[in-house]
């Protein structure tokens, strides 16, 4: 029995995986989101979570914050303030912590790097390589959403054409969902390349310990450059280090030595160190060292209560942001009027103009002839890249067909510039929703961008189109209905 | 350049440095006192973007006069003085190196730690390379008055990392500066050593210790690490904590959330790669 109870104490998981699998639920604690196939639209949305976390993922419920800082770059200065802000607090107090404890993509990849085969161990080559994550993080998180920044189209280069977690979480979590079987219609080469990157990362996460996080993680790379200044990590007392340099054999990262930008910080070094060199930073402020070494029962007792304080705030946090997320109602599906042979469902919206947001409204669903409700967003690059063609579809139907545009900024405030500087002229008609319990759910709106409705002439919904589109599909789709 | 010129030129540069360095500081905070007491709280990008621009001057004043001592000290050449110095007594090596916070380490943990700082001057130089760039690429633009008038997201960009990117930058600028210092006077230690080895004690070329600038930058490099362990103090951190709540709070001030609800809540197909 005793052997039995031992066998079964050495399969329970260190205390790093513990807390890297709990901030996994954490950050994606929204639970209906897996069930309804939609993503959390909640307050706790506005503020960026530290790892690598897609926020396209149905259970995510912060933002990611490298979406964020490459969304931030095309939006108000502002939010690259805030975005920048966060981004440096996560740098300066936990650094390259995160990616070791708090990371859900480096939580996938231990796990996957579990399975027992022959294993790529490090050396001068993968030292090299693992500068390469920094080129990712110049030129696809800063050069190139800067440079599409500037001609006022945004991109987020790293989440579109690298990103495996969004794949993975965002992509691959919404497609499971029988929910959302319209999404496979819009799957292309862009998918193909993804989901042909994202499996090849696993794959050789399989043989490389953590192949994403030492050659291409660019957020990696970002709190890696503050290891060094980070207020949480290990560090090593000069006083007792001997140079043997076993803490960096150990390591499975490219370190060369302990608290550097590649150390995650895992901690697993303390325990190999002969001569306890290495130590937690501020281990002498939380815990005195004499107290570490000393075996009496006081400090043990405290440090136990001190544990268990943790582990029920951990536990409690866990199950009240669940609820929030449960009880939240924006994840909540209207229910009439928004699919194909409905009469369409009906509201009235403000008009945008390039002067602003005017006064006069319109309603979608009772203008009396063919209607193309075109959801989009400034933000969102498809949205903007697929508007010319409905600029083309409103002057060629012009007076047969009305062309609404809608734009689903919250704020609204990029909108109104944006037309007048590209559709002064234009024969679209624009309009505004909000997002809270917005037009664009209520027209059966998943929160995929860009969508699309065609109604007939008695507002009836002919076609929903949930991707992008060209302007044969435009033109076919209409044709169809006259 | 005479030794006397030298040392004024870099006492200067010390100078110029500590008053910019208050009057940046002085006008962060008044800058920022404005924003937040303005009694025209809505959302302006205009009225924000003049008030950044103002204080952008003397942090890139600051900056520059930083990326000067670099540049001083790496293209001037330093006159230099002939002084004896004692290495037979093993109490006098041992003192010099606890003054530069290297007592109680063997020989070769000297080579290996020597190593190490050379790689830090070579990231510092590169460092200064860069800032150097990033800032006067930055500078035309926060000069340009019509990138902050102009309304769109291009001045807007523009606008805050000019702010963002000197105030990061010049924190550690000042600390990679006070590592190239340090490592000189390491650098003559081992000279030292080596003589000493070969029985060829005293008379070795010596640069007369932290002077002017050297003095001034030594010193606020004390306050960035600690003397004993050569380990970043909390004054580092504390600064860039600071930075980083300003710019959050500035960012909650003026509705910088809405874009990053607004994107994090809706799905850009696209941007997942789903087509």
């Amino acid at each position: 029995m005793k052997r039995f109870f031992k066998r079964l104490a050495s399969l329970i998981p260190s205390k790093r995986k513990l807390m890297q699998l709990y901030f996994a639920l954490l950050f994606n604690a929204n639970l209906k989101g897996y069930i309804s196939g939609t993503i959390f639209k909640g307050a706790t949305k506005s503020a960026c979570i530290p790892g690598l976390n897609c926020y396209s993922c149905p259970g995510a419920v912060g933002a990611c914050p490298l979406g964020s800082i490459q969304g931030a770059f095309s939006a108000d200065k502002s939010t690259l303030f805030y975005v920048g802000g966060i981004l440096l607090l996560y740098c300066i107090i936990f650094g390259r912590f995160i990616c070791g404890w708090l990371c859900p993509f480096g939580f996938i990849q231990e796990l996957v790097y579990k399975i027992k085969t022959p294993k790529i161990k490090k050396g001068p080559v993968t030292k090299v390589l693992s500068l390469f994550k920094y080129v990712v993080l110049v030129f696809f998180v800063v050069i190139i959403p800067l440079t599409y920044a500037f001609r006022d189209t945004p991109l987020p280069a790293f989440c579109k054409y690298i990103c495996p977690a969004g794949t993975i979480e965002g992509g691959l979590g919404l497609l499971s969902n029988e929910l959302n079987e319209s999404y496979f219609s819009m799957l292309g080469p862009l998918f193909t390349w993804k989901f042909a990157l994202m499996v090849s990362i696993i794959v050789a996460s399989i043989f490389i310990f953590r192949m994403f996080c030492r050659f291409i993680c660019p957020l990696g790379a970002l709190y890696g450059l503050f290891n060094r200044f980070c207020l949480v990590g290990v560090k090593v007392n000069t006083d007792r280090c001997t140079n043997c340099d076993l803490c960096v054999r150990h390591c499975k990262m490219d370190i060369s030595k302990v608290g550097d930008r590649e150390c995650i910080a895992c901690g697993e070094c303390i325990d190999v160190c002969p001569t306890h060199a290495i130590v937690w930073k501020g281990a002498k402020i939380l815990k005195p060292y004499e107290e570490v070494v000393s075996n009496t029962e006081n400090p043990k007792r405290t440090r136990n209560i001190v544990r268990a304080a943790v582990c029920v705030f951990m536990v409690a946090a866990l199950v009240g942001v669940g609820v929030y997320t449960w009880l939240d109602k924006s994840n909540n599906l209207p229910d009439h009027g928004n699919t194909v042979g409905t009469l369409c469902y009906g509201e009235e919206l403000s008009v945008i103009t390039k002067d602003g947001i005017g006064e006069s409204r319109i309603n979608p669903a009772t203008t009396g002839k063919i209607t193309v409700i075109n959801f989009w967003g400034t933000w969102c690059t498809p949205c903007v890249k697929e508007l010319p063609y409905f600029d083309q579809i409103a002057t060629d139907f012009d007076g047969d067909v009305n062309v609404i545009a809608i734009h689903t900024n919250m704020i609204c405030e990029t909108a109104p510039e944006y037309i007048g500087k590209y559709y002064g002229d234009s024969k679209i008609t624009f309009a505004q929703d909000t997002l809270d319990e917005g037009y664009y759910a209520k027209l059966g709106g998943r929160g995929t961008y860009p969508y699309t409705v065609i109604l007939d002439e008695n507002g009836v919904i002919a076609e929903i189109f949930v991707s992008a589109l060209e302007y044969e599909d435009l033109k076919t789709a209409i044709e169809k209905i006259g | 350049m005479t030794e006397k010129g030298f040392l004024l030129l870099h006492r200067i540069i010390g100078i110029l440095v500590a008053i910019s360095i208050v009057i940046a500081g002085i006008c962060l905070a008044l800058g920022c006192c404005y924003i937040y007491f303005s009694d025209d709280m809505s959302y302006s990008r205009i009225a924000v973007a003049d008030v950044f621009a103002v204080i952008c001057i003397p942090v890139y004043a600051c900056l520059a006069l930083v990326v000067l001592g670099f540049l001083a000290e790496l293209l001037l050449p330093c006159p230099r003085q002939k002084r004896n110095i004692s290495v037979s007594s093993e109490t006098k090596v041992g003192n010099t190196l606890k003054k530069c916070g290297l007592s109680g380490l063997s020989d070769a943990t000297l080579a290996v730690h020597y190593r190490e700082k050379g790689k830090r001057t070579l990231n510092a130089i590169i460092m200064t390379a860069l800032t150097l760039i990033a800032c006067t690429v930055f500078f035309i633009y926060a000069l340009d008055q019509d990138n902050f008038d102009n309304v769109d997201i291009n001045g807007s960009v523009i606008s805050a990392l000019c702010v963002l990117a000197p105030c990061v930058l010049l924190p550690f600028s000042f600390y990679l500066y006070s590592l190239i210092v340090r490592e000189r006077g390491f650098k003559r230690i081992l000279e030292a050593l080596k003589n000493d080895a070969d029985g060829k004690s005293g008379g070795i070329e010596h640069k007369p210790d932290f002077e002017g600038f050297d003095v001034f930058v030594s010193r606020l490099g004390r306050f960035f690490e600690s003397a004993v362990t050569g380990r970043p103090l909390m004054i580092v951190r504390i600064s860039i904590v600071a930075v980083a709540i300003l710019c959050v709070v500035f960012g909650l001030v003026f509705g910088g959330t809405a874009d990053v609800f607004t994107k994090a809540s809706n799905i850009c197909t696209e941007c997942i790669g789903l087509g």
